[in-house]
């Protein structure tokens, strides 16, 4: 392999399933070590065994403050730094304004906003002490645009946004880079709960195969993305090469939000 | 090397110097056949001898459509194919818009945002043909923001963020791609000619070194930026890695516009 990310330390969150673990399978591929966090633990011991000796498991609930700092210093204590927080754990849920809880609009935050903060929060430290780091934070092209269907998971994606840029432009004199991921639709098990609930940009329906090739539609590139795609996303964003880059919610979304 | 371009034809305009040359090289490296253009025909020609048999050069005004056309013909003929576009020529200028004429006004229209449509105009039917490509567009943080001086230059560069949505939009569903590079201040060989003769937009006045540091002081990340920052991202929206991106203005600018 290239070796893109050689001698870096990346902590990947949501690490045992779908884009995390992909994303935890290429950072490793090109040469970091990894720490792959998750609150499955059966998922992400399976991608931690996928990967082999670079990587590292452990169980984290990534709204845990305690949890949160708990897999910052396991990471520290096994490769002796941290350079790259992918902050991608997240939940789907579908949910209008008017129908949605107290209870499930301050789950969602907690999972898919608080989260993502307490992430940066316990990464921050170590990547000052080492001098930079590259921090991504998972948001959604729901945090862009209005999407029907899934309120507080907007409110939450775009919370996620706000963060990005301020920890950009707060973190940045310390070489500390910040930016956030905004995917369309990718086929994960998490869209499929959604959708199976009626929720996304789709519009849900019963039959799974139906709704996918109707999304699909919605982007001018004419498909669905794939893990490969919001991988390679976090793989450019970790690594050197954006090292001028900081501050951006990167549209993965095959043009949608263009349109 | 990594070949991250392998068997992709890519044209690079203004590759004479600063980041298309080094861009160019780049591609090269990664396994890319490179067409150098460049308005300078000697500097061209350097770039693609520098590269070796996998490059050739071409003398291009990218305001005039028989030149534009002439250089994709020529690329075509060459290596097969048109896979990479990345029109990246322009010119800076000075003036505000009070005392601007409108010879400066047409002229940068016509070099900044005509030739890059120019350049998009001839690439496009190989790309439709094929089924792929990927163009990628020179626009600046002046595309995005409001910065005093050159109102020429921000109304093309902005420009350049409006073709990029739109040919993302109509080419999508053809399989071709556009994207927007949106720069801070790179450090070209152009840009420290122009600071060292006590010229440039951060004001005239003490050494070159204190120019620089001015300069790079509202950038977050406390630089300003290289040609390797560009160059690689360049490679990123050239290869297959963004394959589910298109439409998007990628800010190049150490977190400028984020704060």
């Amino acid at each position: 392999m290239a070796g893109r990310l050689n001698r870096k330390v990346a902590i990947v969150t949501g690490a045992g399933s779908g884009i995390g673990r992909a994303a935890a399978t290429l950072f490793a591929a090109e040469g970091a070590k990894v720490m792959c966090a998750d609150l499955n633990e059966s998922g992400v011991s399976e991608t931690v065994s996928r990967i082999g000796a670079s990587a590292i498991a452990a169980r984290v609930d990534v709204t845990v403050p305690a949890e949160v700092e708990r897999m910052v210093a396991s990471t520290v204590k096994a490769f002796g730094k941290l350079d790259v927080m992918y902050a991608n754990a997240g939940i789907g849920e579908a949910g209008n304004a008017i129908d949605l809880t107290f209870e499930q609009w301050n789950r969602m935050i907690a999972i898919n906003l608080t989260s993502v903060w307490l992430s940066s929060k316990y990464a921050l430290p170590e990547m000052l002490k080492a001098g930079g780091g590259s921090i991504i934070n998972q948001s959604s092209l729901a945090g862009l645009v209005g999407i029907g269907g899934i309120a507080h998971y907007s409110a939450a994606k775009a919370g996620v946004i706000g963060l990005t840029r301020q920890v950009a432009v707060e973190y940045g004199p310390k070489k500390v880079r910040c930016n956030a991921i905004c995917p369309g639709t990718i086929f994960t098990p998490l869209v499929e709960t959604v959708w199976s609930k009626g929720g996304g940009v789709a519009g849900g329906g019963a039959d799974m195969e139906e709704t996918k090739k109707r999304s699909a539609l919605r982007y001018p590139m004419g498909r669905l993305g794939e893990l490969a795609d919001c991988a390679n996303l976090a793989l450019f964003l970790a690594s050197d090469e954006s090292s001028w880059i900081t501050g951006y919610a990167v549209p993965l979304d095959g043009g949608m939000s263009a349109a | 090397m990594t070949d991250r371009l392998k068997g992709k034809v890519a044209i690079v305009t203004g590759a004479g110097s600063g980041i298309g040359r080094r861009t160019a090289e780049l591609f090269a490296a990664e396994g890319a056949k490179v067409a150098c253009a460049d308005v300078v025909g000697e500097a061209a020609n350097e770039t693609a001898k520098a590269i070796g048999a996998t490059a050739i050069g071409c003398r291009v005004d990218v305001s005039v459509p028989g030149d534009v056309e002439q250089m994709v013909a020529d690329a075509f003929a060459k290596f097969g194919a048109v896979d990479v576009l990345y029109a990246n020529a322009g010119v800076g200028g000075k003036g505000n818009a009070m005392v601007m004429s409108l010879e400066e006004w047409n002229r940068m229209i016509a070099i900044n945002l005509t030739g890059v449509w120019l350049s998009c105009k001839y690439a496009l039917p190989h790309m439709v043909k094929q089924g792929r490509g990927s163009l990628i567009l020179q626009s600046s943080v002046r595309g995005l923001v409001g910065i005093p001086a050159l109102p020429h230059y921000s109304a093309a560069k902005a420009g350049v963020i409006g073709l990029t949505r739109q040919i993302a939009v109509e080419y999508g569903p053809k399989g071709v791609r556009c994207n927007a590079i949106a720069p801070g201040t790179i450090m070209t060989p152009l840009v420290e000619g122009v600071w060292r003769a006590g010229g440039g937009i951060v004001g005239a006045g003490g050494s070159f070194e204190e120019m620089k540091a001015r300069a790079a002081a509202p950038h977050p990340l406390g630089r300003i930026g290289t040609t390797d920052d560009c160059a690689n991202l360049a490679l990123f929206l050239a290869s297959d890695e963004s394959a589910w991106i298109t439409g998007v203005t990628v800010p190049l600018d150490g977190g400028l516009t984020a704060g």
